[in-house]
């Protein structure tokens, strides 16, 4: 296999973990617990700088010609540690101000503008996080020996994929459970789910916590590995893929959200190799478009995904054997999948009933 | 100190101008079909480069304009009838709408920089500059604001004094009842989106005028501003459109003569947060 | 939950233990005069206005333990108005909402339910992309197992306790007759069956107090009759119920006081014999 080769492949299995993990992140905002987060990309971004700004130290900034109002060299892992840890903090901090006070319709737009806001700041200030162009010459974790052998791309992506599946353990924990029940009915009706003693800000405040921080931990991967993490890397257009992931590959189902990863990214490298017909911009433009399209499809279409929501386990009295297993309750035993009629209308508002 | 002030207040009110007739459309959009349309900055960028291309062509800027409204006007029923819809018919959500307009302001996007380039362009004005005192204003400034000025007023009056204004406003305010007032609610919805197209089209190109060298992208650093104007004035209020529109060039020329005009998108953003987070429903309405 | 049949309690005997978890003052010392109990749900001059319109007008109503109470009235009346109050999801402009003896209209919803405040909803909310299984099981009383820590890492535990509330949650759906639907999503199943999914969902958490919003609205007669069996029973074991209702067969039958408001004020009280022969409640009430 070739080297160029084997770094095509490497990438894009690199890609698709972290649309994995990011997409696991949103999911479990947005179509676990109904958070309609437009501004998630903000988390991924967060996730890069701290990574930047604790492996640079002022030698490395110095390096590239590069200015950040902070920055620390702190030794692997602590950068990344950090970077989900404050994103989880950053998480917490703003879900308590969106989801308290801001209307559920218009926390959309408020967590649009928020990236919005962040994008255009990052880039106005040069002094802050070295502006448009980003902070540079990241150096990557070092595993073992050198690090620009042939062999690190795929250590590197095995570190991930290691990542990814510890990231699935968690997720699966936190939708399959009481947790994970109590946000699809804070999902599904809010005051039904408050008459019943849950306090429906606290439960999407974690939801929206843990989303922030897988978030945050692929941003501080990415900038690991592309060794720059500049505004481009999490421009607004991004949200919009790792939206098109959790919708194309399955709401509220893990698995799916694989499968949309594995669609984005496949699309993604698919067109990177488009001879370049035109402008130098086809290949960009026809990835980008076709996401949309795909978007738009299934949203008219199959609202639910390829994977959609599936029946959650419940445990069974009975023999210790059978609540490892999990069985589903007793009835139409075969897998079915939730459609209800209106597909489309289940974020929809719900009435507070006053009268 | 009063000079820096006087220059603010003087591009405030441009940029106040320059918003005001893209802001109205904006709102007009949701006021109808509730569709925060993220659509409307890429067409606001088409319309641009539409009039640039008339304008190459020999065509007078000023009629290039109405040209590149009228073209946007049309694309707009086209996505109104063909997008919004079909999917509002099936039950689609607020959100759903947003994602499935980005993704078409982002395919559009991506069709014209493959097409088109980045590159940037202008359009060739010649005008004077006059001065007062050390305030420039070019002759460009001052047909932005007239225009501007006009345009809003015919859209006021239009709204408050004709049939079709009429029945605009009560199919905005609730369409069943409208509907059952022997309102056609579909047409109403259609000619809404058209004027809405013709607003955005018009608005885009002022915009290009204003910024004087342009690329397509451009639109992205004055969308923020016009959601902001709307949202601020309260979405779905032509008249709080308009005043939203003041208050957010006023707030983005101070920010830009204290800080620097790199920062006006942020603070705009900033406001726009601020009033959904204290007074939702917009800063111009009345108080249900 | 044990059903015991037995004659309803007389005031002035020993308040019944509380079934459940939830938490309650030492027990009134019994007495052997029929001194009043401190009323388990009760509500002291409520006031609530929207808009100039008043649609609770200063209501004072008590339910002890062990009673039913039947609130009546014409469409527009305030009784929803009223058990919204009663149950946190409307803040009164003024007045006392008191819960076994405890002031709590200041109190958020969750924080009444887990008091042992129960309710169900006049227009359907029972969560439609949860199984009917599941739309029992989140009721369950043992809601601190809904932490992200516990569920994740003391697994074994909740496992356990679940499989217990599935089996309470199995005996429920079959005086409801809806178990084969356990695993069914309760956004497809009828309207009627939605309505007892909601009840049965009410029951589960075992709360001391229950407020029903129009509870057999959609329910045809056979089901009518098994939920006023349930009912019933609970009233036998102490609980203190609320039934807002249209069909004043099933009020009449059920309850042990009955309370008649129109226009946001209670016009009649009393027994249900008293009350029907009222003859203001007879010219106000014409729903029947």
């Amino acid at each position: 296999m070739s080297g160029q080769m084997s770094t095509y492949i490497a990438t894009g299995v690199l890609y698709a973990l972290l649309y994995v993990i990011g997409g696991w992140g949103l999911n479990l905002q947005f179509a676990t617990a109904g958070i309609i987060n437009f501004g998630f990309i903000l988390f991924v971004a967060i996730g890069g700088y701290v990574v930047g700004l604790f492996t640079l130290g002022p030698a490395g900034l110095t390096a590239g010609q590069q200015h950040a109002f902070f920055t620390r060299a702190l030794p692997f892992p602590l950068p990344i540690i950090l970077a989900v840890v404050v994103g989880a903090v950053l998480a917490a901090i703003i879900g308590a101000l969106v989801l308290r006070r801001v209307r559920r319709d218009q926390q959309a737009i408020v967590l649009l503008a928020l990236a919005l806001a962040a994008f255009y700041f990052v880039t106005a200030d040069p002094g802050f996080l070295n502006g448009s162009i980003g902070l540079l010459l990241i150096p990557q974790p070092v595993i073992g020996s050198n690090v620009a052998t042939a062999g690190y791309e795929w250590a590197f992506v095995g570190g991930v994929a290691v990542l990814t599946i510890a990231c699935w353990l968690v997720m699966r924990a936190t939708t399959e459970s009481p947790f994970g029940r109590a946000l699809r009915a804070v999902r599904d009706n809010e005051p039904a789910a408050e008459a019943l003693g849950y306090n429906a800000f606290s439960l999407q405040l974690r939801a929206f916590t843990i989303g922030g921080a897988a978030g945050a931990l692929v941003g501080g991967i990415f900038a690991y590995f592309l060794t720059v993490w500049s505004p481009s890397a999490w421009g607004f257009a991004e949200t919009f893929y790792f939206f098109t992931v959790v919708i194309v590959g399955g709401m509220s189902n893990l698995g799916g959200v694989v499968i949309g990863a594995i669609v984005v990214v496949g699309m993604q490298q698919a067109f990177q190799y488009l001879p370049n017909i035109g402008t130098s911009n086809l290949g960009v433009a026809l990835q980008t478009i076709c996401a949309s399209a795909l978007t738009v499809v299934f949203l008219a279409v199959r609202p639910r995904g390829i994977l959609p929501e599936r029946l959650h386990r419940v445990y069974t009295p009975g023999a210790q054997a059978a609540a490892r297993r999990g069985d589903f309750i007793q009835g139409p035993a075969r897998r079915r999948t939730a459609e209800p009629e209106r597909a489309l209308a289940e974020m929809g508002e719900v009435d507070t009933n006053a009268e | 100190m009063i000079h820096a002030l006087a220059v603010s207040l003087g591009s405030a009110v441009v940029v106040a101008a320059v918003l005001s007739l893209a802001t109205i459309g904006f709102t007009l959009r949701y006021a109808v079909s509730g569709v925060f349309d993220l659509t409307y900055g890429a067409l606001m960028g088409l319309a641009m480069l539409i009039a640039y291309i008339c304008a190459s062509a020999g065509i007078n800027l000023w009629a290039a304009m109405i040209l590149a409204g009228g073209c946007i006007a049309v694309a707009s029923v086209l996505l109104e009838r063909l997008i919004v819809r079909p999917m509002l018919s099936r039950g689609a959500t607020s959100w759903v709408m947003m994602i499935i307009t980005f993704a078409l302001g982002l395919a559009i996007e991506a069709s014209v920089l493959a097409t088109w380039g980045p590159q940037f362009t202008s359009y060739a004005l010649v005008g004077r500059t006059y001065h007062f005192g050390s305030v420039v204003i070019t002759t460009d400034q001052l047909w932005i604001v007239l225009i501007a000025a006009i345009g809003t007023l015919s859209i006021g009056l239009l709204l408050e004094f004709t049939q079709w204004g009429r029945a605009m406003r009560g199919t905005a305010a609730n369409p069943g009842l409208a509907e059952s007032c022997g309102i056609r609610v579909t047409t109403v919805r259609t000619l809404t989106w058209l004027l809405s197209g013709l607003l955005c089209g018009v608005g885009g190109v002022l915009i290009a005028i204003q910024i004087g060298s342009f690329m397509y992208t451009s639109w992205e650093q004055f969308f923020p501003l016009v959601i902001a104007a709307a949202i601020v004035g309260g979405v779905g209020r032509a008249g709080g459109a308009f005043a939203g529109a003041l208050l957010i060039g006023l707030v983005t020329a101070l920010a830009s003569a204290l800080l620097s005009s790199a920062y006006e998108d942020v603070i705009a953003l900033g406001v726009l947060i601020l009033v959904l987070f204290i007074r939702p429903r917009g800063l111009f309405v009345r108080a249900v | 939950m044990r059903n015991e049949p037995g004659p309803r309690p007389q005031p002035g005997k020993t308040a019944p233990s509380a079934p459940g978890g939830a938490s309650m003052p030492p027990g009134a010392a019994p007495s052997p005069s029929s001194v009043a109990m401190p009323p388990e749900l009760e509500g002291r001059d409520l006031v609530k206005s929207f808009g100039g319109n008043r649609a609770v007008d200063g209501v004072s109503i008590h339910v002890p333990p062990g009673q039913l109470l039947g609130l009546i009235g014409p469409n527009g009346a305030g009784k929803s108005t009223l058990g919204g109050l009663l149950c946190g999801s409307l803040r009164p402009d003024s007045g006392q909402v008191l819960l076994l003896g405890k002031r709590i209209e200041s109190m958020p919803p969750h924080s009444r339910a887990r008091l042992g405040l129960a309710r169900t909803f006049q227009s359907s909310s029972e969560f439609q992309r949860l199984t009917v299984m599941e739309n029992l099981l989140v009721a369950s009383p043992l809601r601190q197992e809904a932490s992200w820590w516990r569920s994740i890492a003391r697994r074994r535990r909740w496992q356990r306790h679940e499989a217990s509330m599935v089996a309470r949650a199995r005996g429920l759906l079959e005086d409801f007759e809806l178990t084969k639907h356990a695993s069914s999503f309760a956004g497809e199943l009828s309207g009627g069956q939605r309505r007892l999914v909601e009840i049965a969902r009410a029951l589960m958490g075992e709360p001391t107090v229950v407020v029903l919003d129009e509870p057999m609205a959609g329910l045809n007669q056979h089901m009518v009759g098994r939920v006023s069996e349930h009912l019933d029973r609970l009233r036998s074991n102490g609980l203190a119920l609320v039934l807002i209702e249209h069909n004043v067969g099933v009020v009449s039958s059920l309850s042990d006081q009955i309370v008649v408001m129109s226009q946001g004020r209670v016009i009649a009280e009393g027994s249900s014999d008293e009350v029907l022969a009222n003859e203001e409640v007879q010219a106000t009430y014409v729903a029947g």
